[in-house]
C-alpha cells in the first residue's frame, strides 16, 4: 500500500519544504563542509528522499552525477541508420532522448524506460521543492542582511 | 527465446505492480522452467507449452462442454484461430489454478509452473496437461473457473473485450501472480504483442503522470515531444538550483549572524532595525560588509559558533561576547575604519 511518503506528492507539502529549509540553513551554518553549497543542497534533498529512490542513493554515493558528467567523454553513438525507414529514425530519436534524460537524472543511465520515468517523476517533484525552498531561504537571508527581518512565517508559507 | 522470457517476466511484473503479491513466486518459477526446458522452434503456440503437436491437437478436440463453448465463441470472434483458444483458455484456467494450489509439489512443479506462466497468454494457453492433473482439481478452483467463464461469457455477449481483467475472486483472498490481458477485437494475441501491449500501457500511464507534473505538457501529443519537454524542465530546474546555490554561497558568511534574527521570537525596536540601513552602505565598500552588519544588528547576541574560525582564528564565544571590540580589532585585514565605526554605533545604540 503506497502512502504519501512513497509518491512524488510528498514533495508538494508545505511541511516538507519547511523542514528542508530549516535543515538547509542549519547545514549551511557549519564551517566544516566539504562540499559546495550546491552539493550540500542536493545531498540534503537526497537525504530527505529517504533512500527510496535511485537518484537519491546515487547522489549520496559521492556525487556521481552532475560533476562527473561534464568530464566524461561522449561515447560515439552507434550507427543505427541502416535503413531510411521512419520507424528507425523515430526509435533513434527516442533512444537519444531517453539517454539524455537518463544522464540528467542522477544514477539513471542504464535503466529501463518505465523505471526511468518513475525516477524522473520523483526527481522533478523533488527539484521543484528544492527550488522553492532555496529561493525562500535566499530571499530571507538576503532580506535579513539589509536589516529588514520579516518573520519566518514568510518563508514557511511560501509555496509558489 | 529471450523475447519470450522477457515478455513473460514483464507480464508477471505488471501483475505485481497492479497489486498481486506472488510475483516473486511467478518469476522464479518462470526462470527455473526456462532453464530446464528446451522449447520447440515451431510456432509459439506449441513452443511455449512444449507439447508434441499430437497432444496439442488432442486438446483442441476436447470435451463437449468446451466444444459448445467454442461454437458459441466462434460467432463473435473475427479470426479463425480463436474458437479453440477459448476452450483452451478454460482448461488452462482450470489447470493453472490447480497449479497454484499444488505448486509445492516438486514432481509436478515444472508442469505447474508452466501453467502459471502460460496463463497470461490468451491465445496460447493450452494447459500442459499430464494425466495426473485432473484429480487435483479442487472445488475452489472450479468455483474460480466458473467465475472466469462467467466473465468471459459476459465479454463475449457484449462483443467487446475488457482490456485487462485482474481475476479477483471474492471467495478467497489468494492473489494471482499475473495479469489477465484480454485482447481487443482485431488485435493480435500472441504472447509477444500481449506482453508488449501491457508494457506499453504501463509506460503510457507513467507518461501521463509526468505530463501532469511538467507544466505545458498536456497539449503535446507524442512521447518524443513530451520527453523533450521533460528534459527541458529538468535542465531548467537544475540551472535554477545552481543559480540559487550561488546566491546562497555569497550570502553564506552572514548566515550565522542572521540566523538568530530569523529564529528569534523577540521583536526588535524600530530604531535598531533602521540603524543598519544607515550605517551599512559606507561599510560595504570595504568588503567587510558582513562584519559591519553583524555588529550593527547584534550587539546583544553573538551567535558565533565555528564560523569565525577562518576569519578570526580560534576564539571562544565568551570572549567575543564580552569584548566584541577587541576581537574585531584583532582582525587584520582592512579593519582600520571598523573599530571606529563600531565605537560610533555602540555609542549611538
Amino acid at each position: 500500500m503506497s502512502t504519501l511518503e512513497s509518491t512524488p506528492d510528498r514533495w508538494k507539502t508545505v511541511s516538507q519544504q519547511q523542514i528542508y529549509s530549516m535543515k538547509l540553513i542549519q547545514v549551511l551554518r557549519r564551517t566544516d563542509r566539504h562540499f559546495t553549497v550546491r552539493e550540500t543542497a542536493d545531498r540534503l534533498l537526497a537525504v530527505s528522499s529517504g533512500g527510496r529512490t535511485r537518484w537519491s542513493r546515487a547522489i549520496l554515493s559521492n556525487r556521481l552525477s552532475l560533476n562527473m558528467m561534464n568530464n566524461r567523454r561522449r561515447r560515439r553513438h552507434k550507427k543505427v541508420r541502416v535503413s531510411g525507414e521512419i520507424r528507425m529514425k523515430k526509435k533513434e530519436a527516442f533512444d537519444r532522448k531517453t539517454r539524455v534524460l537518463g544522464e540528467l537524472v542522477p544514477g539513471c543511465r542504464k535503466l529501463s524506460f518505465s523505471r526511468l520515468i518513475d525516477e524522473a517523476e520523483d526527481y522533478i517533484a523533488a527539484l521543484e521543492m528544492q527550488v522553492r525552498a532555496m529561493s525562500a531561504v535566499a530571499g530571507v537571508l538576503a532580506g535579513a542582511g539589509a536589516g529588514s527581518l520579516p518573520a519566518d512565517s514568510d518563508k514557511l508559507g511560501c509555496n509558489n | 527465446m529471450e523475447g519470450i522470457v522477457e515478455s513473460k517476466a514483464r507480464s508477471t511484473n505488471y501483475g505485481g505492480i497492479l497489486g498481486t503479491q506472488s510475483v516473486q513466486f511467478g518469476e522464479e518459477e518462470i526462470h527455473r522452467v526456462m532453464g530446464t526446458q528446451a522449447p520447440e522452434t515451431g510456432s509459439s503456440f506449441t513452443a511455449l507449452l512444449e507439447l508434441p503437436s499430437n497432444q496439442a491437437v488432442e486438446l483442441l478436440h476436447s470435451s463437449g462442454f468446451d466444444a459448445s463453448r467454442a461454437a458459441h465463441s466462434s460467432e463473435n470472434w473475427n479470426t479463425q484461430s480463436f474458437p479453440s483458444n477459448t476452450a483452451l483458455l478454460e482448461r488452462a484456467a482450470k489447470f493453472s489454478e490447480t497449479s497454484i494450489e499444488t505448486s509445492s509439489v516438486p514432481s509436478s512443479s515444472s508442469a505447474n509452473s508452466q501453467k502459471v506462466k502460460s496463463e497470461p497468454f490468451d491465445s496460447e494457453t493450452k494447459p500442459n496437461i499430464s494425466s495426473d492433473q485432473p484429480e487435483h482439481v479442487i472445488t475452489s478452483t472450479q468455483k474460480r473457473s466458473a467465475k472466469r467463464k462467467e466473465i468471459e461469457k459476459k465479454g463475449k455477449g457484449t462483443g467487446k473485450k475488457i482490456k485487462k481483467v485482474i481475476n479477483k475472486n471474492p471467495e478467497d483472498k489468494e492473489m494471482l501472480p499475473y495479469v489477465h490481458v484480454r485482447a481487443r477485437r482485431g488485435q493480435a494475441t500472441d504472447s509477444h504483442s500481449l506482453a508488449e501491449r501491457a508494457r506499453r500501457e504501463k509506460i503510457n500511464a507513467r507518461m501521463k503522470l509526468l505530463q501532469e507534473l511538467v507544466p505545458g505538457c498536456d497539449k503535446i501529443s507524442g512521447t518524443a515531444m513530451v520527453l523533450d519537454e521533460i528534459i527541458n524542465h529538468v535542465q531548467s530546474l537544475q540551472r535554477q538550483v545552481e543559480f540559487l546555490s550561488m546566491r546562497l554561497s555569497s550570502v553564506n558568511p552572514r548566515i550565522d549572524f542572521n540566523i538568530d534574527s530569523l529564529l528569534a521570537v523577540e521583536s526588535r525596536s524600530p530604531a535598531e532595525t533602521n540603524f543598519p540601513g544607515m550605517v551599512i552602505p559606507p561599510m560595504w565598500s570595504e568588503g567587510q560588509g558582513q562584519l559591519n552588519s553583524t555588529r550593527n544588528q547584534y550587539q546583544q547576541l553573538w551567535p558565533l559558533d565555528g564560523f569565525h574560525h577562518p576569519v578570526w582564528g580560534r576564539q571562544n564565544n565568551p570572549n567575543f561576547i564580552i569584548t566584541p571590540d577587541n576581537s574585531l580589532m584583532s582582525y587584520d585585514s582592512s579593519a582600520n575604519s571598523a573599530p571606529l565605526h563600531s565605537s560610533q554605533t555602540k555609542m549611538e545604540i
